[in-house]
């Protein structure tokens, strides 16, 4: 059972936490992506290629503009028509536009996280046009109508039982847990889809700027198919895919394709460039290029091109510690979770509700910085970001007035040593033999439910200190009776002796 | 600068030690057993008493300005003492604080640029040492195992300490002599344990939650002692092993080395 | 022949003129100078192969490929110097029929054209035994395509072979068809050796200085790198086969005379 993905933030944590089958499910996968991740890089030298891999995705921002009117060009020279949208409501009235020219009744869709942003499928079938994802992982969530909750495994909070029940109702499949005769009931059903689908769509991984060339990494072949087989083509960009040069894409090919699932090569890399000529058998006949902002520039405006690089890999939520408890889901509605998601969600939505609590859903651990294969400082860029939500009031207040009371207490030395002086006050009072808090009102509370708090010292070092300087003999070799920090117990002694 | 007296010996082996907000207020035995391990090797320990917090709950929350505050009084705090040449270097018994002074702070100075905060934070990062990176790169100390038997002793590195500044192999060695080479190794030790500074109150389920997964860890590797370098880590992890019942504790690296571990 | 229309054309200049302003204006703010610990800034003259490529013989490059190809759920057989490409062929087609999975086989192959396969009799050695090379002529006919979307086993040639990663690249163009690598469930790879090279970057470093890059990229609309069967681990995280593409890929590995 899905969580509820438009619930506020902290009733969606609270539900993802307590599905514990989803939770297992996406413990699991993680840990496996994250271990084949992890072999992939090793094997190579990761060092090189991480730099050279931020070395193209920095040019190809730095000069994203002469780029683009580069791939265009080259675009349109090998017959393809290429469109332009500031918005995913544009970018769909003009793929509705396209649809409706050529009679489209079926489209057959590749995985694009792009065509998610935009909610390509809910515009198409507003004008009546059937939409089939073709990737194995969106074809089983679309059957299931949830949305993904990984961009590049978008069914991993799915256990084997759950699709086979699923592939059972929808495609009347006979009942086994045997996931090669699971997938060789979905390649029936969606080759029937292949065969004679008007409309083929995909995103893109690279746009070469260079040939004019568009990039698609498949494992299943649906990616080919897409693109090779209904008369007409459309590819959907975000404009930050461009790469300057064809050896750019073969190197961030890899990049990915080590990252995501830890393969040496994707089996199916596309490359296309233009529509069929005359004398192919096969082949589009059409291929439309929509190359989309949806925010992109918003992102830059605000500072954060860093996040821009992002190559797509799913590095960062193969191996991060909040995402591994939480799953997909819980970020929300957004085609982005994870770590790059808590950047990219609240800059690029419309609506700020929707990411404003992302960038704090982090620990900060810098596990996504180290395994990011174009170095991305994504805790930094958090960092930013919480920074620019306090600054323009969008945080709790509550939270904030916390924040800034600790920080006033602690900026001032004469502060400090009074609010020093209380916190051991509080401790002495609050009695008994224990050293730990087990109860405090709120907010302190969000501890005390499920952990104990060490109490502040009644006295606190430099205060120590101090004494000892006075009496620098009495103290010197023998430790001062002070409370254990494992939490044995020891009687306090005044240290006036 | 009001500190403690100042001895005649070279400031080569005199330092100045920060030694955390946290470690003030909850553990001050902590701050003690640091300067006992420096003490025992022929290390002077400054305390400056304008010491207050090195600002990172603050960056961390998203208030930096608040931050910066913070910042300069560190700054104005170290930064005389090390140009003056009464320390020759600070040392902080907190991963998470290091580098916060040694990283976060650039990017605070850089909004709030004056040439002479630049050279003060030029001064300081490049002269700060988290404890255990002191203890055995600059200190070369040996450490010989206690007498006494000993618990079984794990190791957790604390991620700000392992990925900011990249000192792994220093506490690693330290306690592989304590242990003599019984170091109890953790599964998923590398796993953020969840504290993550205020990110431990306002996400306090999912905080909880990665806290407990350490604890499993801990329970089947089996250790009596989980040793760490940051005391907020060590808060979060003991605040719910007590709470759950386990027998394990953290404890402070320090503590463990200066308890027994260098006599 | 494009379906641009006036429609589209007022969507889409006006977003396109904004796009590249902003793009333009906001690049020159300092926030966006890529501060990352160890920025390189400027651009190596060289990168660096992703997988190691071995300067040796199209003799080993054949064995590293084939290895490689194996390891991922392909299977290879190097021709030794008295056996012919046909009989590897027949051979290999022999194997699948014992495929108990592959319920019912025709007796077509859906093929390039064989003039481009080179092989010398490959038509009428293959018909002697009542099997047929099906070459498509307009996939787009609803007829040719439903007589190719039931035949088991595909049949095509490659533009090169890379021993480091098991991969092909297979171009399209008259005479070689898309769909003899993509519909059928059994593909078929005829690899002269002289088409062995180390590594992908090895391949594209050859087209850059032979000043072939546009004409295999772009003229022919376009290249596919394929490495081994279509696969999935969207069930369970466990690896199945033959998702939309071929579920077996031989390669023979020949020497061209």
């Amino acid at each position: 059972m899905p969580i509820n993905i438009d619930a506020p933030y902290k009733p969606r944590i609270r539900e993802a936490l307590a599905d514990l089958s989803v939770r297992k499910a996406v413990d699991r996968a993680m840990g496996q992506l994250a271990e084949r991740r992890e072999k992939a890089v090793d094997a190579i030298d990761n060092k090189s290629m991480r730099n050279e891999a931020r070395e193209i995705r920095e040019q190809a921002i730095r000069d994203l503009p002469v780029l683009l009117t580069e791939l265009e060009t080259n675009l349109i020279r090998n017959g393809c028509d290429v469109h332009w949208a500031r918005t995913g409501g544009e970018a769909n009235r003009i793929l509705n536009t396209i649809a409706q020219n050529h009679g489209v009744r079926t489209a057959i869709k590749s995985k694009s996280m792009v065509t998610e942003e935009i909610h390509l499928n809910d515009s198409l079938e507003e004008i009546g046009v059937k939409v089939v994802e073709t990737d194995l992982g969106e074809y089983i969530i679309q059957l299931a109508e949830e949305p993904p909750s990984h961009i590049v495994a978008p069914v991993v909070h799915k256990g084997v039982k759950d699709i086979s029940e699923l592939f059972q109702e929808e495609l009347g499949m006979e009942p086994t847990m045997d996931p090669a005769i699971m997938c060789d009931t979905a390649r029936k059903e969606l080759r029937k889809h292949f065969l004679v689908a008007d409309m083929g769509i995909s995103g893109c991984n690279f746009a070469i700027a260079e040939t004019g060339t568009l990039c698609i990494i498949t494992n299943e072949g649906n990616g080919r198919m897409v693109s090779s087989l209904p008369p007409v083509y459309v590819v959907v960009a975000g404009i930050e895919k461009v790469v300057p040069r064809v050896e750019d894409a073969i190197l961030l090919w890899q990049a990915a394709t080590r990252n995501a699932t830890g393969q040496d090569a994707s089996v199916y890399f596309s490359m296309t460039s233009g529509p069929k000529k005359d004398d192919h058998a096969d082949g589009p006949t059409e291929i439309h290029v929509i190359l989309v902002d949806n925010g992109r520039t918003k992102v830059m405006e605000k500072g954060y091109a860093d996040a821009l690089m992002c190559i797509r890999c799913g590095a960062c939520m193969d191996v991060c510690p909040v995402y591994r408890e939480i799953g997909g889901h819980a970020y929300g509605r957004t085609a982005y979770p994870g770590p790059i998601g808590s950047i990219l969600t609240p800059l690029m939505n419309e609506n700020i509700d929707i990411g404003k609590d992302l960038p704090f859903a982090s620990s900060l651990c810098g596990a996504c910085r180290d395994a990011c294969p174009v170095k991305i400082d994504l805790p930094r860029l958090l960092l930013e970001l919480r920074n620019d939500l306090s600054e323009e009031k969008i945080v709790d207040p509550l939270q904030n007035l916390l924040v800034r009371s600790f920080t006033q207490i602690l900026k001032h030395p004469k502060c400090y040593l009074v609010g020093t002086k209380v916190a051991g006050l509080v401790s002495k009072l609050s009695g008994g033999a224990s050293q730990t808090f087990s109860k405090l009102p709120s907010p302190f509370n969000r501890w005390t439910k499920s952990r104990v708090l060490q109490k502040p010292s009644p006295h606190t070092f430099r205060k120590i200190w101090k004494e000892s300087q006075k009496n620098p003999q009495a103290s010197k070799h023998s430790p001062l009776e002070t409370p254990s920090t494992t939490g044995a117990h020891q009687s306090d002694q005044d240290i006036h002796q | 600068m009001n500190s403690s007296q100042l001895d005649t010996k070279t400031a080569d082996t005199r330092v100045g030690l920060f030694v955390s907000c946290i470690v003030d207020v909850l553990y001050p035995k902590v701050g003690l057993a640091t300067t006992k391990l420096l003490a025992e090797q022929g290390v002077e320990v400054v305390f400056p008493e304008n010491q207050t917090c090195c600002g990172q709950p603050a960056f961390n929350a998203g208030h930096q300005k608040d931050s910066f505050a913070l910042a300069t009084n560190f700054l104005n705090t170290f930064a005389p003492m090390l140009e003056q040449g009464e320390i020759s270097s600070i040392v902080v018994p907190s991963g998470s604080c290091a580098a916060m002074v040694k990283h976060s702070y650039a990017a605070l100075i850089e909004k709030n640029y004056t040439p002479s905060l630049a050279q003060k934070y030029a001064m300081v990062a490049e002269n700060i040492y988290e404890l255990s990176e002191y203890l055995v790169d600059i200190l070369k100390i040996e450490i010989s195992p206690p007498d006494q038997p000993q618990k079984n002793v794990t190791y957790h590195p604390c991620c700000h300490l392992l990925r900011d500044l990249k000192i792994d192999r220093q506490p690693r060695l330290l306690l592989k002599n304590y242990t003599n080479e019984n170091l109890r190794s953790l599964p998923e030790d590398e796993t953020c344990c969840g504290f993550g500074g205020l990110f431990s109150l306002w996400n306090e389920e999912i905080s909880v939650e990665m806290g407990l997964r350490k604890a499993r860890n801990l329970k089947e590797c089996g250790a009596e002692l989980v040793v760490v370098n940051d005391a907020g880590c060590m808060t979060h992890l003991n605040g719910i092993l007590i709470k759950e019942g386990h027998s394990c504790r953290a404890i402070h690296i320090a503590e463990l080395l200066a308890e027994n571990g260098t006599d | 022949m494009t379906s641009r229309t006036e429609a589209t054309q007022i969507l889409s200049d006006p977003a396109r003129k904004e796009i590249l302003e902003k793009l333009t204006r906001n690049l020159e703010t300092p926030e966006n100078t890529f501060k990352v610990p160890e920025t390189m800034g400027v651009r190596s003259p060289h990168l660096t192969p992703v997988t190691e490529g071995p300067r040796t013989s199209p003799e080993n490059l054949a064995i590293l490929f084939g290895r490689q190809l194996d390891s991922i759920s392909g299977s290879h057989r190097i021709l030794l110097e008295n056996e012919t490409v046909t009989e590897a062929i027949l051979e290999h087609i022999d194997h699948l029929r014992k495929d108990s999975r592959d319920l019912g086989f025709t007796n077509n192959i859906l093929s390039w054209d064989p003039r481009i396969l080179e092989i010398p009799d490959l038509s009428d050695t293959l018909s002697q035994q009542n099997i047929e090379l099906v070459v498509p002529e307009d996939l787009h006919s609803s007829e040719c395509r439903d007589s190719a979307a039931n035949i088991r086993i595909g049949l095509t040639g490659v533009e090169a072979a890379m021993a480091s990663t098991g991969t092909v690249s297979l171009s399209n163009g008259p005479g070689m068809n898309r769909a003899a690598s993509l519909l059928p469930l059994h593909h078929i790879l005829l690899i002269a050796q002289d088409r062995l090279y180390s590594n992908v970057e090895a391949w594209f470093e050859a087209l850059r200085e032979q000043n072939r890059l546009e004409e295999v990229l772009c003229d022919r609309s376009q290249l596919s790198l394929v490495t081994g069967p279509s696969k999935s681990a969207d069930i369970g995280l466990t690896l199945t086969l033959g998702v939309h593409g071929p579920r077996t890929v031989h390669a023979i590995i020949y020497k061209n005379t």
